[in-house]
């Protein structure tokens, strides 16, 4: 019975994780009807970038050659606008968020190194959690707006099943990026340990019920901050999609791509901003995975991607509230699986392909979505 | 209905007669017969000029490193067209063409070194694969009626058969949880599944253990020189086979999803192949299946790689192409215009998978060991990258894109670059490019050379109808 | 030609008190319709009225909430699409759905659907008599063409027609399944008059040829006037006049119905 309790705590914690990427990828379900399979890996990405940031590893400048590089790519970019017959201030108004990004990055890349490398920081310290959380939050944030920019949108208009490949195309690109040993190399390396004694028991609760269940279940630091932050995060979200001016398009796009348009307000936009903001999101879950198994590698996105994109189809895409449920239940089945089958962590992972297959097959629209059905 | 419909054709009844049977004499049936000859008796000739190739290919001065990596670009050439059928023809977007790989591979493999010492044994092989059937029959009519008797639950209301089916999974899995836990004499009554599972595991024991002995025996009765061969050919179809049964378990309910679901669901049904495998004792859990007999080589790896060709040559442009193709330009008009819309997805699938499980079971026996690493996402990425590159619904442009993707980080390779880092990189970098620059691939949907090649375009009739507007 | 005689007495086409509703929408009720050997009738009504609909529900895209149809006598509602074409019904789409990656040509091959052409083991060891099917498949394809005039864009893709080609290469994409009835959404639409008035002349002319009742989905009043025997008027999924042009035209609430209320 200890266990049973222990157990399900845990799978809310687990569940919480997932729920942040989970909501990721409703979101952009939910705008653009597409899967975006590379947000698994953007996760990855916050937590290896706040793992530089927490071991003090981040240089204060770019190499030369991706100086060169990404000159060259913003001079093509340029270049390609023109020669498709765009006037250059149009060519320009195309490349300019990019170079601005570019321009921002460099001095802001001196900064955060100098910050980083402070003493004032702290090595175990909650201010050097929260300095690493905010370049991990930063640079997910840019690259999901890269991602979207240069990769989604110029597919919009195409088959589904391009920008699909295009996103798988992306993922890959990160993981096997990531394992190149000039960026991070395939080995798995140990995350700081930023928050002191993060996997110590915060409360040990007390249950006691009659003379039936007698048991002590605990519940640790780690677990009360992701809890904590996921709840703090939902609310936020939930006021954002809510009453902001921000949430109502955001709202009005998902329900109407092209007659939202129509009604003035920029879909781009609106796009770039679920993009970022889904980013985010998947960059604190990065981080909040990282402090809790501490270890990162470029691949230790695509099964918690995964899991979470099995948990936004289960709770039904495109809904965030579904998300949400559907993380935590999956969470929750997960850990039941691992503390009570025989061997059950070896069928850990197994356990998300199979309800996604389930659900797919009895309810494609999941718990909370909706059927659409195609007009003849 | 559909009987009354085979033999009329549509304009009019009158012109009922054999366009051919115009332009010469001879009677149609011997005419039917030449033509069915000419059109296969290429393929034996061409299967004899492997021999002499082999020469060439397997001499010395050919060296084992450029041996090695043509066999690995005809695994890929059988592998990249295969899954051009299924996403290029039929257009159900698959990204799990390792999962039938591994089926393939693993279920040639275990019967090879368990059974058929040295492979030449075929009838125990053979016996092998009955008995699978039989097991998984069984198992696959209780766990089949169960799940239809759920489904009619739905006439109650729709979300009953989720609800029933979700308790189904929960039973099964504590199920397991218990019957693992428990010695065999304790287990409770409600531990249905875990007893099936151990009753047809021992039926499968049984029907071995009174096969093998006549069956090795009428193995020894057979001429010497066929009994290898034999055996690799029940192994190669008998795994095969498996892939493409594994293909309509999975495709008869995946292809009902639509385009991107379909994608991930084939992802994680392949995940889930290799999951299962990787914790199955019997084929070696992540260590693999060590001590496999070597038995592929040039002739055999390339007379496979043309028969899949042609299969599917032959299947994607005739009327059951056509017939696939349709139901990938537009669901509902197909169905409006009378196909079964599941049917020829489900065929796709399933000529696809069998070839995925050639390829596969092939590959086990070539390489001597495999490990479950080998049929991860990044193989099947691999080929969807080939299918893509070359353009969906080419099979030239499969063929092309395999051979330049096997030799391409073989050539950076010699000219020195650390090409093992970049692989998957450049990979990744082209499927987005190729998206973004020219998304229907190198050769989209054409072919190198002309579809009719020997055959003239039909001409009308001309009706006498003088013609409408 | 077309298919073994049925019994002549029943209708092609028999609709008896159709009704469909989306949760508490009312698209359709209470549709009944005849059509006999031979007949064309016309479907109109303003937009929305639930034609399509209709369409939908005799060809099994939509199952009906209740009534029953009928083809040739044989009970057709409740069936797969693929299973009321085979029963020898076929349709166009009001939004043009041929297979646009495919060339003319295989899209009629496509209607044939032959099972002598269809078997897997035929087509995969070419044995004798499959050039035979495939070579007599083609022809006829190639003669269905030439009727409507596209033999000579048979290898173009159908993607690349334009606009009325396209329109009539659903038809006779339809055609090729040797249909009983034919049902025509709209044919017309996006034509100008004398495309219009060719196209009437066309579907006239199929009526005679192929021995087919046609029932018609049109909205140019004065089209549907000429060529029908017969029209159906609906307005908000119901029928509200039925009989021979003359009659209908002068119906008041089918005149209401298209002007809108007197004042």
């Amino acid at each position: 019975m200890q266990q049973l309790l222990q157990q399900i705590i845990n799978g809310i914690s687990v569940g919480s994780i997932y729920a942040l990427i989970a909501v990721g990828y409703t979101m952009v379900y939910g705008v653009l009807q597409l899967i975006n399979f590379a947000h698994g890996d953007v996760f990855m990405v916050g937590a290896i970038v706040s793992f530089y940031a927490a071991s003090r590893r981040i240089a204060p400048t770019m190499p030369w050659w991706l100086h060169v590089a990404i000159i060259a790519a913003l001079a093509l970019g340029f270049v390609v606008q023109l020669l498709i017959g765009r006037d250059w201030r149009t060519a320009l108004r195309r490349v300019l968020p990019f170079i601005i990004l570019y321009l921002v990055i460099v001095p802001g890349l001196l900064i955060v190194s100098a910050i980083s490398h402070s003493s004032r920081l702290g090595s175990s310290s909650w201010a050097m959690a929260g300095f690493a959380l905010l370049v991990a939050l930063l640079a997910c944030g840019t690259l999901g707006f890269t991602i979207e920019r240069l990769a989604y949108r110029p597919l919009r208009n195409k088959p589904r099943i391009n920008s699909l490949i295009t996103a798988i195309g992306i993922s890959l690109l990160l993981e096997f990026g990531g394992q190149n040993p000039a960026v991070f190399g395939p080995t798995p390396q140990a995350y700081p340990e930023v928050i002191p004694r993060v996997t110590e028991p915060l409360v040990n609760f007390h249950v006691h019920v009659g003379r039936l269940l007698n048991v002590v279940v605990v519940l640790t630091k780690v677990d009360v901050l992701v809890i904590g932050t996921t709840l703090f995060l939902m609310i936020v979200l939930t006021w954002i999609v809510l009453k902001t001016r921000t949430g109502l398009a955001l709202r009005a796009v998902s329900y109407r791509f092209d007659t939202s348009a129509l009604m003035g307000i920029d879909i781009d936009r609106v796009v770039s901003v679920t993009f970022v903001l889904g980013s985010c999101l998947a960059a604190v879950a990065g981080v909040l995975y990282a402090v809790k198994y501490p270890k990162v590698e470029p691949l230790m996105g695509l099964l918690p991607g995964i899991k979470a994109f099995v948990a936004a189809v289960f709770g039904g895409i495109g809904n965030i509230a579904g998300a949400v449920v559907g993380a935590l239940i999956l969470g929750l089945v997960e850990a039941l699986v691992v503390g009570f089958l025989n061997n059950g962590s070896q069928y850990r992972d197994a356990v998300a392909f199979v309800i996604l297959i389930v659900i797919l097959l009895v309810k494609p629209s999941g718990l909370l979505g909706k059927h659409v059905v195609e007009k003849v | 209905m559909s009987s009354r419909k085979s033999d009329t054709s549509a304009p009019s009844a009158s012109a009922d007669d054999a366009p051919l049977a115009a332009s010469t004499t001879a009677p149609v049936w011997r005419q039917s017969l030449i033509a069915s000859l000419g059109a296969n008796l290429p393929i034996p000739v061409l299967l004899l000029l492997l021999i002499p190739l082999s020469r060439i290919v397997e001499g010395q001065a050919f060296g084992l490193y450029n041996q090695r990596i043509v066999m690995l670009i005809g695994f890929n050439i059988i592998l990249a067209v295969s899954l051009q059928l299924i996403n290029g023809f039929s257009g159900q977007f698959s990204l799990g063409h390792a999962g039938f790989m591994a089926v393939g591979a693993y279920l040639a493999a275990y019967p090879a070194i368990s059974y058929s010492q040295r492979l030449t044994d075929p009838t125990s092989c053979l016996l092998f694969f009955i008995s699978l059937g039989i097991v998984f029959a069984i198992g696959g009519v209780i766990l089949l009626g169960l799940f239809l008797l759920i489904r009619m639950t739905r006439r109650i209301h729709s979300a009953v058969p989720m609800w029933l089916l979700l308790l189904w999974i929960i039973w099964i899995v504590a199920d397991f949880a218990r019957g693992s836990l428990l010695d065999r004499q304790a287990w409770p009554y409600w531990l249905i599944w875990t007893r099936l599972i151990a009753a047809l595991q021992s039926m499968f024991d049984h029907m071995i253990a009174a096969g093998q002995t006549p069956a090795a025996n009428f193995s020894a009765h057979l001429p010497v020189f066929l009994q290898q061969p034999l055996s690799y050919l029940v192994l190669v179809i008998g795994g095969g086979l498996c892939a493409a049964v594994v293909g309509l378990v999975v495709g008869m309910p995946a292809l009902r999803l639509r385009g991107d679901y379909l994608a991930i669901a084939t992802l994680g049904l392949a995940e889930i192949i290799r999951i299962v495998i990787q914790n199955s004792q019997p084929l070696g859990g992540a260590l693999g299946l060590t001590g496999i007999p070597k038995f592929t080589d040039f002739v055999w790896l390339y007379g496979a790689v043309i028969i899949t060709i042609v299969v599917i040559w032959r299947l994607g442009y005739s009327a059951k192409g056509r017939a696939i193709m349709a139901v990938r330009e537009d669901e509902i008009a197909a169905a409006a215009i009378g196909i079964d819309t599941t049917r020829q997805k489900v065929i796709a699938f399933m000529v696809g998978a069998f070839f995925g499980g050639v390829a596969g079971a092939m590959f086990s026996l070539h390489e001597r060991s495999i490990t479950p690493g080998s049929f991860g996402m990044a193989k099947s990425i691999e080929i969807v990258v080939m299918v893509t590159l070359g353009g969906l619904g080419s099979i030239s442009g499969a063929i092309a894109a395999a051979i330049v993707l096997t030799l391409l980080p073989e050539i950076l390779r010699n000219v020195g670059a650390e090409i093992s880092d970049y692989r998957m990189i450049i990979y990744s970098a082209l499927l987005v490019v190729m998206m973004l620059v020219r998304p229907q691939g190198l050769l989209g949907g054409r072919e190198l050379w002309p579809r009719r090649f020997f055959r003239k375009q039909a001409q009308p009739r001309g009706f006498p109808v003088g013609g409408v507007k | 030609m077309i298919r073994a005689a049925s019994d002549p007495s029943q209708p092609l086409l028999h609709v008896v008190n159709v009704s469909r509703h989306f949760g508490g929408l009312s698209a359709v009720s209470d549709f009944s319709l005849e059509l006999r050997r031979g007949e064309l009738i016309g479907l109109i009504g303003p937009n929305g009225a639930g034609k399509t609909t209709c369409f939908n529900l005799i060809t099994g895209v939509y199952k009906p909430s209740s009534g029953e149809i009928f083809a040739s006598g044989e009970r057709i509602d409740g069936l797969a699409p693929m299973q009321i074409n085979r029963a020898g019904i076929a349709r166009t789409f009001q939004n043009i759905r041929l297979f646009q990656n495919l060339t003319v040509l295989d899209n009629v091959l496509v209607g044939f659907n032959r099972p002598a052409e269809m078997g897997l083991f035929r087509t995969i060891l070419r044995l004798p008599g499959f050039a035979r099917e495939r070579v007599r498949a083609e022809v006829d394809g190639m003669d269905l063409l030439s009727i409507l005039d596209l033999a000579d864009h048979a290898n173009q893709l159908a993607r690349n027609l334009p606009y009325g080609q396209q329109r009539r290469l659903e038809i006779a994409r339809a055609l090729a399944t040797s249909p009983r009835v034919l049902l025509l959404d709209e044919p017309a639409a996006g034509m100008n008059p004398n495309e219009k008035q060719d196209l009437m002349e066309l579907v006239r002319f199929i009526r005679e040829k192929f021995d087919v009742g046609i029932l018609l989905i049109e909205h140019d009043m004065k089209l549907v006037m000429s060529i029908c025997e017969r029209i159906t008027v609906l307005d908000h999924g119901e029928i509200i006049a039925v009989g021979p042009p003359a009659q209908v035209r002068c119906d008041p609430k089918v005149v209401e119905a298209y002007l809108g209320e007197p004042v």
